[in-house]
């Protein structure tokens, strides 16, 4: 292909860096930035250099925030005996949204696997224990593990259970089921197969 | 199930041909290299979703074309109709398939085990004659189109032995984490290797008790010999023969976890030092065994004449039809290919007189050669065939 100009060809390429995002999609939207206003632009690339200045980790629970410690760890308003580990911000976020849940919680950022080059020491874990172990203060009294349901995810969940247990603090995970609104009908056998597996007593 | 017809589109040497195909039996003759497995092969994907002679997709699409197309209409018992359009494209390497126009995402939801069939050509010969794998795969295919739940344990299980194999292999390259870090790590994921592995031999216990009766009986009706087959799940840290011989499923998953456990443990050096998972259902095999009249039991594998070996295929493949029939309420396609040509005329004979007790059947051979016999079992009407001469049906 014949390649126009270096500077678009660039701007392709750093966009391509970016999750699913392949080539045509980084060409139509490097065409569509070039018809944009320049302050249209130059808002964007602000707001790109900002997230880099102004965002950091709380350095309480790992989740990104523009303080020190993040307005969930510093409110009053959590209960802080209870911590739920998550992979990723947006797990937090989605948690939040149901507003059931008050208390504090903790992202690792990411999940074992050997197989990516990621070990217990390339996530957040370590940042947990020490909240963990400094618990004279915090006296937390359970841990809810809500990460994926995929082989790294269980894998990761085990491998805390273990290191947390010896502290003598209750670790729990969430249940798995059939989603709220869907019928057993529509459910995927391995997801039936699971609820089953996890069912309760009511009476 | 019933395949109506096909329709092939840039796949393998057909540009495009459709084929509308009998109820009862199809025969397609013609001679080497003109086409017939294609057809088979091209079967083979819009109801497995791949080749089962593990051909990969770009070369199954026609030579300076850049994507193949297969269409099928099915039928069930009760007249409903299914089309099934696999699609792929070599340039994106993408596959997709669509069942009713409705684009399948979750494949082994929706399509495994929905459009059996079975399949006996002479690569089949691999499950005898082959190593260990292939009579893993050969038990994991029929146990995951009977049981989702197993397919999930089954790829959940090749994930964290992948893991595994990463954890113990960076260990040993000096990607090492500490001491500590690593103990825990690697008892957490054998805990949960475990966990999955027993409850994949669990099934492939109560799999294989079922699957004997139909295996046995398959197997008489081929010989006269007093021959008895037998098949023993080899497993190195669990002995399976007692539950075998009292045709008893051991429901006690913990005492699987417990025996799989204590291997782990006692492995554990070698596997470190080796930086490879040597402990677990990827070790196992099944072993075909045969008592002679003479009383004497031995392994098919290291023993048995060709003729032994094909009979045991047919015999395993025959009971695979009957198994899926049965497990899934089902009637699977019957796909032969070439078989006949391996076989004595005394026992191709028998195989054709017993043929109309299965549903619907493809068969290729080279020639015209069986159509006397079959005459004798099918109708003209209930009897297609169709010669194939460089990827097309002229006849």
């Amino acid at each position: 292909m014949l390649n126009i100009s270096d500077t678009l060809e660039t701007l392709v390429t750093e966009l391509t860096k970016l999750p699913s995002i392949g080539r045509k999609t980084a060409q139509r939207l490097a065409m569509f930035l070039i018809k944009q206003p320049r302050e249209e632009v130059e808002k964007l690339s602000q707001a790109l250099i900002e997230i880099k200045d102004k965002i950091k980790f709380c350095k309480t629970c790992c989740n990104i925030t523009e303080d020190e410690v993040c307005k969930i760890c510093s409110s009053d308003k959590r209960n802080g005996a209870s911590i739920c580990v998550v992979e990723e911000p947006q797990d937090v976020y989605a948690i939040e949204k149901t507003n059931e849940y008050k208390g504090l919680y903790h992202v690792l950022h990411g999940r074992i696997s050997p197989l990516d080059g990621v070990g217990p020491n390339d996530i957040r874990i370590k940042e947990l224990l020490y909240r963990l172990e400094d618990d004279e203060k915090n006296n937390i009294s359970e841990i809810m593990l809500a990460l994926n349901p995929t082989v790294e995810g269980e894998t990761t969940i085990l491998y805390l259970s273990k290191i947390i247990k010896p502290l003598g603090i209750k670790v729990t995970r969430i249940a798995r089921g059939i989603p709220i609104g869907s019928d057993i009908e529509l459910t995927d056998q391995v997801t039936l197969a699971k609820a089953i597996e996890g069912r309760v007593t009511i009476l | 199930m019933l395949l109506n017809k096909i329709h092939l589109f840039n796949f393998r040497n057909y540009d495009e041909q459709q084929i509308n195909f009998n109820k009862s039996f199809n025969y397609l003759y013609g001679n080497n290299g003109e086409g017939k497995t294609n057809v088979l092969e091209a079967i083979s994907f819009i109801s497995f979703g791949k080749s089962f002679l593990n051909s990969s997709e770009p070369d199954c699409v026609k030579f300076d074309t850049m994507a193949f197309d297969v269409d099928g209409v099915y039928e069930n018992e009760v007249g409903t109709e299914y089309n099934v359009h696999l699609n792929y494209d070599s340039i994106q390497k993408k596959k997709t398939f669509h069942l009713n126009k409705e684009k399948v995402t979750r494949w082994s939801n929706d399509i495994f085990g929905r459009f059996p069939v079975v399949f006996l050509s002479p690569h089949s010969l691999e499950i005898t004659y082959g190593n260990p794998s292939e009579r893993r795969k050969f038990f994991d295919i029929l146990l995951a189109q009977t049981s989702r739940v197993y397919l999930d344990f089954l790829r959940n299980y090749v994930r964290i032995l992948k893991q595994k194999n990463a954890l113990l292999k960076n260990q040993l390259n000096g990607n090492a984490m500490p001491g500590k870090e690593f103990r825990n790590l690697l008892n957490s994921v054998n805990e949960k290797m475990t966990e999955y592995a027993s409850a994949i031999l669990i099934r492939r216990f109560e799999l294989l008790n079922k699957f004997k009766g139909y295996f046995t009986e398959s197997f008489s009706f081929l010989t006269q010999k007093d021959d008895i087959p037998n098949i023993r799940y080899y497993c190195d840290f669990f002995d399976t023969d007692n539950y075998i011989q009292n045709e008893e499923v051991i429901t006690d998953i913990e005492e699987v976890q417990k025996a799989m456990k204590e291997a782990v443990e006692r492995k554990q050096a070698e596997e470190m030092a080796r930086g490879v998972s040597v402990v677990g259902p990827h070790k196992d095999d099944y072993i075909f065994r045969l008592t002679k009249n003479t009383n004497k039991a031995f392994e098919l594998k290291n023993f048995a004449s060709q003729g032994e070996h094909k009979t045991f295929v047919i015999a395993l493949k025959l009971a695979e039809y009957h198994f899926l029939n049965d497990s899934l309420g089902n009637a699977p396609l019957l796909l032969l290919d070439d078989l006949l040509s391996e076989l004595d005329s005394e026992r191709v004979s028998k195989i054709i007189s017993h043929l109309k007790n299965y549903g619907q059947i493809f068969l290729t051979t080279t020639g015209t050669g069986y159509s006397k016999e079959l005459k004798e079992f099918y109708d003209e009407g209930n009897i297609n065939y169709f010669k194939i001469e460089n990827g097309k049906v002229v006849d």
